[in-house]
């Protein structure tokens, strides 16, 4: 195929596509299943609560230790420290982000060695935290079904520059229906210096779901200035 | 007799008529048929719910744009369907395009149907997209290049 043949495949696309839009014209939005705003603000805040307890649920654990080998679900609570809206911003300049990973790996078992390489793309609602990603793993874990604990660098790649940090995850294969959240924190470089990030990565596996089909988000943070120091 | 209402209605229809072209057509290059058109009309319905905010706004297309996509990565989206060539399209279309177009992100496949498909300028794409003319650019070239690769165009020299 030459240039002028792939431009002209392109316009016969938009015309082929151009065909199938339904036009929204004549559509009374009223009836696309917008509620009143008083109800939906109750249903959005109602969600908005569940999901930053849900959140907060997998990262503040007041645990109930046992003298079982069976591991204990345990929850907790805490104060909220962000809001998770991704256009929010505040004094300090910091961001909410939100967004996925897409066409990252998952494998079941120990990491194969220190230093296995993953990659992916991290699509963003904030453009500057988009881009190829390269995940370099180190790990180990009680097989089949105990702990598991991995950690590495990892580095995020756009026409922008580059965002480079750490990445770690801590959890249990016992845990049902969700790998995460797994931290990330990043110092920006390019057009990004003078910025950090901090990202939580949550996967989303209920029983049975294919290790190809798993849903994942990742949201968090961009603000200016450095992670704290000595972060070992 | 005219009510706050009826204005408010028929100042959002012709907003609708303005824009749904567009935000239809930039919702489908980046999500597919279905999920495309099923975001615009969820960001024509949050336009409704909004208006009073959003007819002040100097690009409203690009913003519900950014609305959809917002959204749309807060309930993960499976890969773009794109339409596959059916025996009985009025179109001929390149076989291989739909499967190289869906290997690009969100952003490239976006900015390439709109310019090379849709036939916008650079600055109206930008514009629908909510983003600048640079940065159109670059998600343009990135894409194009993409498919090039994939689609083994020679070079034109």
């Amino acid at each position: 195929m030459n240039p002028e043949l792939l431009e002209r495949r392109l316009s016969e696309y938009g015309r082929h596509l151009d065909a199938q839009i339904v036009p929204l014209e004549g559509v009374d939005v009223r009836q696309l299943g917008v509620k009143p705003p008083a109800r939906r603000g109750w249903l959005v805040a109602a969600a908005a609560a569940v999901f930053v307890l849900v959140l907060l649920g997998t990262t503040t654990w007041v645990s109930q230790l046992t003298s079982s080998d069976s591991p204990v679900g345990a929850t907790g609570t805490s104060t909220p420290l962000a809001s998770v809206d991704a256009t929010a911003g505040d004094a300090d300049g910091a961001v909410s982000v939100t967004g996925h990973l897409e066409g990252s790996q998952y494998w079941h078992g120990p990491i194969e060695g220190p230093g296995t390489l993953g990659d992916g793309r991290m699509e963003m609602s904030d453009e500057r935290l988009s881009g190829d990603v390269t995940f370099i793993f180190n790990g180990n874990a009680w097989e089949p079904s105990g702990p598991y604990l991995y950690w590495g660098t990892m580095l995020i790649k756009n026409d922008g520059g580059t965002w480079e940090g750490t990445h770690l995850a801590a959890d249990h294969h016992a845990r049902p229906g969700v790998h995460g959240p797994i931290v990330m924190q990043l110092t920006g470089s390019g057009d990004y210096a003078g910025l950090s990030a901090i990202l939580y990565r949550t996967v989303l596996s209920p029983p049975g779901t294919a290790l190809t089909d798993l849903e994942e988000s990742v949201d968090g943070m961009i603000f200016p200035g450095d992670l704290p120091p000595n972060r070992n | 007799m005219s009510s706050l209402s009826s204005v408010r209605s028929d100042s959002f229809t012709r907003f609708v008529k303005e824009v749904e072209t567009r935000l239809q057509r930039a919702l489908v290059a980046r999500y597919g048929l279905d999920l495309g058109q099923e975001s615009a009309a969820e960001a024509m319905a949050y336009a409704w719910e909004h208006w009073d905010r959003i007819q002040t706004m100097a690009n409203p297309a690009g913003y519900l744009y950014r609305v959809a996509t917002s959204r749309s990565r807060r309930i993960r989206r499976p890969l773009p369907m794109l339409p596959q060539v059916g025996a009985s399209s009025p179109v001929w279309v390149e076989p291989h395009l739909p499967k190289a177009l869906k290997r690009l992100s969100g952003n490239q496949r976006t900015a390439v149907l709109l310019v090379h498909s849709f036939e916008y300028t650079h600055s109206e794409a930008a514009d629908v997209m909510g983003i600048a003319a640079g940065t159109l650019r670059k998600h343009l070239s990135r894409g194009m290049s993409k498919l090039r690769s994939d689609l083994e165009v020679a070079d034109e020299s």
